[in-house]
């Protein structure tokens, strides 16, 4: 057990390790460089040479990316010219926000998917169960760009029911006391999940509805909902943990895209500004975050799973 | 969907790239069945005869295309498929409308953001753009894209998944490392990263997504090949000294030939989201040119929203999901199909 979640987390720092790789030879390909991007395409060689020394950006290839990892340890991600402030502390300011909006959104995802796909389980091919189903199918191929539109459209312009931009509030705090503005945003972003999660959620009742202990508990005269609740829905239950890990990466995009339909003031809105400010330094400071976030989610994940089910041995 | 067996779907086949070419006849089975406009890829007919003596008899195919048809949804899926390539490729032939000058709004009579009208059938944008007109437009380079990264992301994952499989061994642990730690990564990001660093062509964008795309195929197709290399016949070849890429090539990838028609049919759907969402932020298709995802963001950063121009909200988006749900039908429908085979075997 100590040794699989030991490997577990080495395999996360690796990870972490080629994506900080991936984002160096990335900005190193980069036409131009770093200096034309600040400085602007017409800049004299003699302004560009001084600004690659003050930014170190004519050491050696390995200096310098060693000075990016030890800048990432240290939460210094460069330095943005279009905002003229630096980027680890814009997403400081924004990062909490965004972690509220995943983690609502997962919370009611969760919430609303596994009464739902018990449901579905228990009423398989039945009318009920068809509905549900188109429904998902329907919800899970749904950009969240679409969803978003329409709601505000119909519930926030047409209808009044809800504010039609997210809560502009500077904290997490001020953010949740305004629920009707943060409403649409976390409905946008659970709709999608709730849809993958119920469909799993049905399966992994269905295949456990087909082992032997289910049979055995009604053959002992356990009623029908004991077997259900008392059972089978304990087991089914287990593979929701990987899911939420395996579904973090699809969630935190979402949340990206959700928050500029929104104009939700967090990270990922902080992101997608900067692609069309061009502003570099806070794409990639944005992104490192959001990836390193949806790592370690991913890892916690994995590790509660084996904690929860010691039926699994990790050779 | 006799097109299931033989002759017919070598019809439409181009350039033959060799023995990996299973998966891409397995794509284009169903792009030659059902987007006949589709410039599909290749296979060399020998290795396709020779992989489906060796997965099913034809009769068993004949099974699949009868679940298949029998399947409501899937049919409903591939004549939605139809309509929107027709529409696409084939509308603007009977429908025309100027779609690439700029200066539309400031030359023209035509009132911008104008409603649905018997001459503008879906109304106008802020940009006086024929709406329907844009929505083939933007839906010929979406289809473009996303059939062509699908099959990209499924040619590369199949080769990578079954010389992982096969290798075994060290070679396998870092290959599939490889893959577990770009899954890790979520892909909208990377892709975003990636595609505002460098300017999005529509061949980049192609490569692009097919990047992230390979990651769940190279999955699959590893799993299969760990159980079939252990089986008689696969044994058997390396017995008679058949070499290891001729056992990849003509036993193992034809026998996982189910599990990756329906991914890579999956593919595509995924393929259509993806580029639609880099289009919302504004890296997909770019100017002149567009997509249903760059439609979308246009029409709400001009006001589409706040003024309740359903017209420009509405059909872009509808585009997508039709599309994507289209081509999850026909993959859940060849799934149950290839099933039915494998229960009677």
């Amino acid at each position: 057990m100590i040794s699989y979640i030991l490997r577990r987390g080495l395999q996360s720092v690796i990870v972490l390790v080629l994506v900080t790789v991936l984002v160096f030879l990335l900005t190193q390909l980069m036409p131009g460089g770093e200096a034309r991007e600040v400085l602007g395409p017409r800049a004299s060689p003699a302004a560009i040479l001084q600004f690659n020394r003050i930014n170190g950006l004519d050491l050696p290839l390995w200096e310098q990316y060693w000075n990016l990892v030890d800048g990432y340890l240290h939460f210094r991600f460069g330095y943005s010219f279009k905002l003229n402030e630096p980027v680890g502390a814009l997403i400081a300011n924004r990062l909490p926000k965004t972690l509220l909006l995943v983690g609502l959104a997962t919370l009611i995802a969760v919430i609303v998917a596994i009464p739902l796909g018990v449901f579905q389980s228990v009423r398989r091919n039945k009318l009920s169960d068809h509905v549900l189903s188109a429904f998902s199918l329907i919800a899970y191929s749904m950009p969240t760009f679409y969803i978003g539109p329409i709601l505000i459209l119909y519930f926030a312009i047409d209808l009044h029911l809800f504010s039609y931009e997210a809560p502009q509030g500077q904290t997490v705090g001020a953010i949740i006391s305004d629920p009707r503005a943060l409403f649409l945003p976390v409905l946008t972003l659970s709709l999608i999940t709730i849809a993958s999660f119920s469909r799993f959620m049905r399966s992994s009742m269905m295949g456990e509805l087909r082992e032997d202990y289910s049979r055995t508990a009604l053959a002992k005269g356990a009623s029908r909902s004991r077997m259900l609740y008392g059972h089978v829905l304990r087991n089914a239950l287990l593979p929701i943990v990987t899911l939420i890990g395996l579904a973090l990466p699809s969630i935190v995009g979402g949340a990206f895209i959700t928050e500029t339909v929104f104009n939700y003031p967090g990270m990922g809105l902080l992101g997608v500004d900067a692609i069309f400010q061009d502003d570099i330094p806070t794409l990639i400071g944005t992104v490192v975050v959001a990836t390193a976030a949806t790592v370690i989610g991913s890892l916690v994940a994995d590790v509660l799973y084996s904690l929860l089910d010691p039926r699994i041995r990790y050779s | 969907m006799t097109g299931h067996d033989g002759p017919a779907r070598r019809s439409g086949l181009s350039t033959a790239p060799g023995a990996d070419a299973g998966s891409v006849s397995a794509v284009s089975a169903i792009s030659s069945t059902v987007v006949d406009a589709e410039p599909a890829g290749a296979y060399s007919p020998d290795v396709f005869t020779g992989g489906q003596g060796a997965a099913a008899p034809s009769g068993a195919w004949r099974q699949i295309a009868t679940a298949f048809l029998e399947n409501k949804l899937a049919l409903l899926g591939i004549g939605i498929v139809i309509f929107m390539v027709l529409l696409c490729f084939v509308g603007p032939l009977a429908y025309h409308t100027n779609q690439t000058n700029a200066q539309l709004a400031l030359i023209s009579t035509v009132p911008t953001n104008a409603p649905p009208s018997a001459a503008h059938l879906l109304g106008t944008d802020a940009s006086s753009y024929d709406e329907l007109g844009r929505i083939m437009y933007a839906g010929q380079a979406d289809l473009e894209v996303a059939l062509a990264a699908a099959i990209l992301a499924t040619l590369v994952g199949v080769i990578w998944g079954a010389v992982a499989g096969f290798a075994g061994g060290i070679t396998d642990t870092v290959m599939m490392r490889v893959v577990d730690t770009v899954l890790a990564v979520p892909a909208l990001l990377l892709l975003i990263v990636i595609s505002d660093l460098f300017k999005p062509s529509k061949p980049f964008l192609i490569l692009l997504i097919g990047f992230v795309a390979w990651l769940v195929p190279a999955r699959l197709v590893r799993a299969e090949t760990l159980s079939l290399r252990t089986r008689e016949y696969v044994q058997a070849v390396k017995v008679a000294g058949g070499s290891r890429w001729r056992i990849v090539a003509r036993h193992i990838i034809p026998n996982a030939l189910g599990t990756i028609v329906v991914n890579a049919t999956f593919q595509v759907a995924d393929a259509i989201l993806f580029l639609a969402a880099l289009g919302y932020v504004g890296l997909g298709i770019q100017p002149p040119g567009t997509d249903w995802g760059t439609m979308l963001s246009t029409a709400v950063s001009d006001g589409a929203v706040v003024n309740s121009y359903w017209w420009l909200i509405w059909p872009p988006g509808l585009a997508i999901v039709l599309v994507a749900v289209s081509f999850n039908l026909i993959g859940d429908a060849l799934r149950d199909g290839l099933d039915v085979r494998f229960q009677q075997r």
